[in-house]
């Protein structure tokens, strides 16, 4: 009996499958022309990826050969380079995770946790352009003229905050990059039963036992995983070194990269490809380090959590873990903010405060700017729109992978929205240029090229973010729509997707932070003819005009709050929660 | 497909019956490569009306039999009939999905969905049905009130209590008046006394409305307080299948017997057995003779003696049994006090303990602990199970 179970198990999971495939036909007829539709995206897709990389590939072979990379790695910068942008990328990625680490211990198992508030604290960096805080940073602790060290005058100018050395770069890479790491590992804390901890507890554990025994060793997992995305972010990030970076003397290879394109006529593209395949390999082993971590460890899935049990007592600690959690705050936004308002608003940046003449002139002199008027709109439009367009597309996805059955498919499909991830955006801005910028496309100096990118690059992330969105809805609440009859669109549309709504608002309002927050696709595809934030931001810096640049990243980061706040309360959950 | 000849097809039981399962087999793989039967040739049928309750430890494949009848999972080998319809066959190739059979399902975890008032929710299985809005929310406010919650409709799931929220679940799995009815430990997320209170509702509402039920649960109060039937399940057997009276008086397995409340179990073999009696030698009692007539399967050879600790009498050593029972002596090892009776435990030596319960208020002062005493039991409280 058991062999002819064994038998005939292949050709019982054909019959199960040809049965559900039966169903789903009829439920096909509902909405027959979706799986084509998708499809077709992917197909789109995958070639917008794909191909400019192989125009990169295929170009950088014949002009250069071997030989270019050859070249490359002899330049005497490149050890230099190597050793800068590795060492700045592992540096601020362990800060960014034991920060992470930390706040999440604190908000999820402790009693110094601020409730719901204290979990979305660290988030809030994430909702602020990168740029603008670094830029804010500057004005904070730029030697001589930093806010911090104006509010500091007796101390020696040699001991003063340098935010253009090795440590302010770090520094400000860590801010940057703690969300990053906070997302996963708090989640993590929150999948694990709180008794794990007081079992340990009434064993007589003390708190720094339960959290080097307990605590950390259950998110373990989580921790692995987060350094590598965070290594992901930090290795390609490009706003936060651009501001810094080149005037600390810093080597970091995305700053080079764009430099090599934009900054050198004719742009200097023996050196940006090489450094671009260089990039993408890294990138890619990264990628695959971070497959090995996920397949690795074993994820707790949320399960039954115990009632009432307590967290972690700190007694007279839990101030300083507060504090610790209002410092990070202030530090990744609140400062930065303040000084860009404070400088948007001086005739010159000084770093007396008291000291200072005020003025509304800069805002005419940037509101009057037409260049800066249409790059400010740009923006706008561009992350609305091209930021809809991404989830539209994230949705279809998701959606495309319920319903198809057909694991290859699915796989494709997934694979091809998510590819970009694995390429940076200053690699790809590089690749687009070489692809769509010329003939036969001749997108050079159109708003298509932006789009194109934009929505690429942040395909993934929406995919991603609406993936984890969906992942919170209990197989339960689905189930419970299939035994009332409902047939699968009718559970994606009428239960699915109304609970995903909170979730999908969420992920426009990141998408729109990123795409007008982005500098190296703003740098290397807009043109003055089709102006965004970032490049206009990039030509007042270079100009030296820092009242302006400060004027039009408070500009951004208001625009930002706004249309944030706005997306937050349009996809707030509709349905009265208790406590 | 060579398996065919291992399903009967038995067309006298395929129609009308709300459920019934036919040799229905599932096997998993776990991570360590080794494959268990979850399901190992179950056959189960529930008559119009019945409520059949799953009873079993965790593990047992009841929760199992649930989803693969419900359509949530597929078994491997079987066949199934909901309502006269065939909806599982592996030989035909017939496999409909939940969403396809005229059942519903009442889950651990409520399962209402958090953006719908509780009203839709309850008015969802209508809705999938093509019944218009207006009476479809009509039918849904009629079930809340046979709930007793008609003033909770415009509620939303996180605002009422888990009990009110298991209500308003049960008004949803029944609404739509299905063929058969899931229940999947439906009471174990609430409280002690909440759940007391469900399952007379349970009760109730399946006397009034005559629903066929399939229910799990590992709660044995719970199994005889509901059940038509009990089907006792054990490493994915149906072990037993029974009335709860018959299940608990008469068991026939040592499994069911352990299970479903309290049992002494001494090794027997069966001496001689007649048309009319058995006799038996059992351990540390000696020769017993049973009114049972001869059973094919104990014949000859080993096979236990079984009965309830409510049946046993306590005397002191020095009195000797009444007539018409079975003795054995031992020494009180331990007296539990539990309200309107008292729970002795006494060792027979050779590491046999028997558990006796003595009812009355004053059953406690009746012995101390090492007291020499008698247990004796009524040769008609006496069981004759397989070993």
């Amino acid at each position: 009996m058991l062999q002819k179970t064994n038998g005939a198990g292949a050709a019982l999971r054909a019959i199960d499958e040809a049965a559900r495939k039966n169903a789903r036909l009829a439920d096909k007829r509902s909405f027959p022309i979706f799986p084509g539709v998708v499809l077709a995206l992917t197909a789109l897709v995958a070639f917008l990826v794909v191909y400019p990389l192989l125009r990169m590939v295929v170009r950088g072979a014949q002009e250069t050969g071997g030989s270019g990379l050859i070249e490359l790695v002899n330049e005497p910068w490149f050890p230099g380079l190597l050793r800068d942008s590795i060492g700045v990328t592992l540096l601020a990625s362990v800060c960014a995770v034991i920060v992470a680490t930390l706040l999440a211990w604190i908000n999820e198992r402790t009693d110094a946790t601020l409730g719901s508030i204290g979990g979305v604290l660290p988030l809030i960096p994430l909702f602020l352009p990168s740029v603008a805080m670094a830029i804010g940073w500057v004005m904070l602790a730029a030697p001589k003229t930093g806010f911090l060290n104006g509010l500091m005058p007796w101390v020696p100018e040699a001991s003063q905050l340098n935010i253009y050395s090795v440590p302010g770069l770090v520094f400000v890479y860590t801010l940057t990059l703690v969300p990053y790491a906070y997302l996963p590992i708090s989640a993590a804390f929150r999948t694990i039963d709180l008794s794990r901890e007081e079992a340990a507890r009434v064993n007589g554990a003390g708190n720094v036992r339960v959290f080097f025994n307990i605590a950390l060793r259950s998110v373990a997992p989580a921790v692995a995983g987060a350094f590598v995305v965070v290594a992901i972010v930090a290795f390609a990030l490009y706003s936060v070194p651009v501001v810094i970076a080149t005037r600390a003397d810093i080597d970091i290879i995305s700053v080079r990269l764009v430099r090599a394109v934009t900054q050198e006529y004719p742009a200097d593209l023996d050196t940006a490809l090489g450094l671009s395949l260089f990039m993408f390999v890294a990138l890619v082993l990264l990628w695959v380090a971070q497959q090995r971590v996920l397949s690795g460890g074993r994820f707790t899935r949320v399960g039954e959590r115990t009632e009432g049990a307590s967290r972690t007592r700190l007694g007279g600690w839990k101030w300083l873990a507060r504090a610790a959690v209002i410092g990070y705050v202030l530090a990744s936004s609140a400062l930065p903010v303040l000084a860009l308002i404070l400088v948007s608003f001086q005739t010159y940046w000084n770093p007396s405060i008291l000291g200072a003449d005020y003025t509304l002139a800069n805002y005419a002199s940037v509101l009057g700017n037409r260049v800066a008027q249409r790059s400010l709109l740009n923006s706008l439009l561009l992350g609305l729109l091209v930021g809809i367009a991404t989830i539209i597309s994230g949705i279809a996805v998701l959606l495309f992978r319920e319903a198809t059955k057909n694991r290859f498919l699915s796989a494709v499909v997934d694979g091809v929205a998510k590819v970009a991830g694995i390429v940076s955006s200053t690699v790809l801005g590089v690749a687009f240029i070489l692809a769509f910028a010329g003939p036969p496309f001749s997108l050079g100096s159109t708003v298509w090229i932006l789009v194109i990118a934009y929505l690429v690059v942040f395909l993934p992330h929406a995919v991603i973010n609406l993936e984890s969105s969906r992942a919170q809805i209990h197989t339960s609440l689905t189930e419970a729509a299939e035994v009332n009859g409902a047939t699968l669109w009718r559970t994606l549309r009428s239960v699915v997707l109304p609970l995903m709504i909170p979730g999908i608002f969420a992920t426009w309002a990141l998408l729109f932070v990123l795409m007008t927050g982005e500098l190296s696709l703003a740098v290397l595809l807009s043109t003055p003819r089709t102006p965004v934030v970032g490049l206009q931001l990039r030509d007042y810096w270079e100009q030296g005009s820092f009242t302006n640049v400060a004027v039009l990243s408070v500009l951004m980061t208001v625009i930002a709050a706004v249309v944030v706040g706005i997306l937050l309360w349009a996809g707030r959950p509709r349905h009265a929660r208790r406590n | 497909m060579n398996s065919q000849s291992a399903v009967v097809e038995r067309p006298d039981v395929g129609y009308g019956e709300p459920l019934v399962v036919q040799n229905v087999r599932k096997r998993f793989q776990r991570s360590d490569g080794h494959w268990v039967d979850a399901l190992d040739d179950v056959s189960l049928t529930i008559e119009k009306g019945q409520m059949v309750v799953l009873l079993g430890p965790s593990g047992c494949g009841k929760t199992t039999l649930l989803r693969c009848v419900a359509g949530l999972e597929y078994p491997d080998e079987g066949l199934m009939y909901l309502d006269a319809r065939k909806v599982y066959d592996r030989t035909a190739g017939i496999a409909l999905p939940a969403n396809k059979r005229d059942i519903n399902m009442m889950f651990q975890t409520y399962a209402l969905w958090p953006h719908m008032t509780l009203l839709d929710n309850v008015a969802y299985p209508l809705r999938v049905n093509g019944m218009s809005r207006a009476a479809a929310r009509a039918k849904a406010l009629e079930y809340l009130e046979l709930v007793g919650l008609p003033h909770l409709g415009k509620q939303y799931a996180s605002q009422v209590s888990g009990g009110q929220q298991q209500r308003v679940a049960l008004a949803r799995t029944l609404v739509a008046e299905p063929a058969l009815v899931l229940f999947d430990e439906p009471l174990s997320n609430v409280d002690a006394k909440v759940r007391v209170q469900l399952r007379a509702e349970i009760s109730r509402l399946h006397r009034e409305l005559g629903f066929a039920a399939l229910y799990v649960t590992h709660d044995q109060a719970e199994a005889m307080a509901l059940g038509d039937r009990v089907a006792v399940m054990n490493s994915g057997r149906i072990e037993e299948f029974a009335a709860p009276t018959e299940l608990y008086a008469r068991p026939s397995s040592r499994f069911a017997a352990e299970f479903l409340g309290s049992a002494n179990v001494i090794g027997a073999e069966v001496v001689s057995a007649s048309e009319t009696v058995t006799t038996v030698e059992a351990d540390g009692v000696g020769t017993v003779t049973l009114e049972t007539p001869r059973d094919a399967e104990l014949a000859s050879g080993k096979a236990a003696l079984m009965w309830r600790p409510e049946n046993a009498r306590l005397l002191p050593a020095s009195e000797p049994a009444p007539a018409g029972s079975v003795d054995i002596e031992g020494t009180v090892v331990s007296a539990v006090y539990a309200g309107p009776h008292s729970e002795y435990v006494v060792s027979c030596g050779s590491g046999r303990e028997l558990q006796a319960w003595l009812p009355g208020l004053d059953s406690y002062s009746a012995f101390g602990v090492g007291d020499r005493v008698r247990v004796a039991v009524p040769q008609t409280a006496l069981r004759l199970i397989a070993g």
